[in-house]
């Protein structure tokens, strides 16, 4: 009776064991069929996307806001930092940085950018650049992750420019460490 | 033979204690983490590093990518308010004052229609959402959207609900202010009632 106890308790923790692996890891599995999807292992350090209104065509992607515009970076900043700037719209307008678990350690809006243009530093633990110039730095804890950009419709009348915004976006390698 | 056969078993046996764990997770971690307000459920600040590891499953199921604490709040709701599910089969008249004008105000905020799936409803009108700058207001200042799979005439917000199988709605909020999310119970949110087609 004991031993079949025992042999009970350990298959339960091992079953516990399981279940909190599973979850710890889920969004790993998520983030495979994203990357999948998008292309995103094949576009790093570099503007992956840029997206009109989410449609009901839109995959890859649950639960989009169809009155936001959506840019995306992937980057990996192990040996080099990566540098973020665009101008910015009058309207609603945010940076969200996200490590590769997808917690969104920093995110930055309209509000926040003086001149109504961004240039972000984006460094790795390892990658801190020796001088930055007219910028934020932005400290990224993990080497790889993600960079959305949200901008916000309103009622549409600035399609065109807000499309021209995102155009100007630019996430590139920072050479000078 | 028999050994490998017990091992077998024995993993069989693991692997099954661990889906009952995450099946019964689910309901326990929706009562202790959601903020509830009505008919919508709400978790803080998803996208916030220092969550669990059950919320960041949660956000990796529904939608990967979530703002944190102060930028945004989320809100979703699957029933209406006699507690039902909300259905394509049915249609509904959600309806509530702006939110932006209310004591506590914020930036901008957004309805949405997800499919059971989390996609949004296929429409040839393409009006998927309403947000604070393109929904029509009623002459006192409040809002109606009609939620079916079919436009009603008189009421000029209309989002389609799919033809069949059930939906949600998320409700966005940006740049709500420290005063709305220390009042997440008590925020006034709109309401969803099922009526006649």
């Amino acid at each position: 009776m004991k031993s079949y106890l025992k042999k009970s308790l350990v298959l339960i923790l091992f079953g516990f064991i399981l279940h909190i692996l599973f979850i710890s890891y889920f969004h790993v599995g998520m983030l495979w069929v994203f990357d999948r999807e998008t292309g995103a292992n094949d576009s790093v350090n570099t503007v992956l996307l840029h997206t009109d209104t989410a449609t009901s065509d839109t995959r890859g992607l649950k639960r989009p806001s169809s009155d936001v515009m959506y840019s995306i970076c992937t980057y990996d900043v192990k040996y080099k930092p990566l540098i973020i700037t665009t101008p910015i719209p009058d309207s609603y307008w945010s940076i969200s940085f996200y490590s590769k678990n997808t917690d969104n350690y920093v995110t930055l809006n309209d509000l926040d950018i003086e001149n109504k243009y961004l240039k972000v530093y984006l460094v790795g633990i390892n990658s801190q650049p020796k001088k930055v110039s007219n910028g934020m730095v932005v400290v990224s804890p993990s080497d790889t992750g993600y960079i959305l950009i949200r901008m916000f419709i309103g009622n549409g009348e600035n399609m065109q420019q807000l499309k021209d915004f995102q155009e100007s976006l630019s996430c590139i390698e920072y050479n000078d460490i | 033979m028999i050994i490998i056969r017990k091992y077998i078993i024995y993993a069989l046996l693991i692997i099954g204690i661990a889906v009952a764990f995450t099946y019964l997770s689910v309901p326990i971690y929706k009562n202790i983490v959601f903020v509830k307000n009505d008919i919508w459920s709400s978790v803080p600040s998803l996208g916030d590093p220092k969550r669990s590891i059950y919320t960041r499953a949660y956000v990796a199921t529904y939608g990967l990518f979530a703002l944190s604490k102060p930028e945004s709040v989320y809100f979703s709701a699957d029933h209406d308010i006699n507690e039902e599910t909300l259905d394509g089969l049915s249609c509904y008249i959600l309806s509530g004052n702006d939110i932006q004008s209310a004591s506590v105000s914020p930036r901008w905020w957004s309805l949405t229609v997800y499919d059971d799936d989390g996609y949004l409803v296929e429409s040839s009108e393409k009006q998927y959402s309403y947000n604070s700058e393109n929904i029509i207001y009623n002459s006192t200042g409040n809002f109606e959207v009609y939620l079916a799979d079919r436009p009603a005439g008189n009421i000029q917000n209309w989002i389609k609900t799919p033809t069949d199988g059930l939906f949600s709605v998320v409700l966005r909020v940006y740049q709500p202010g420290e005063e709305f999310f220390s009042n997440l119970k008590r925020v006034d949110l709109p309401i969803i009632e099922k009526v006649d087609c």
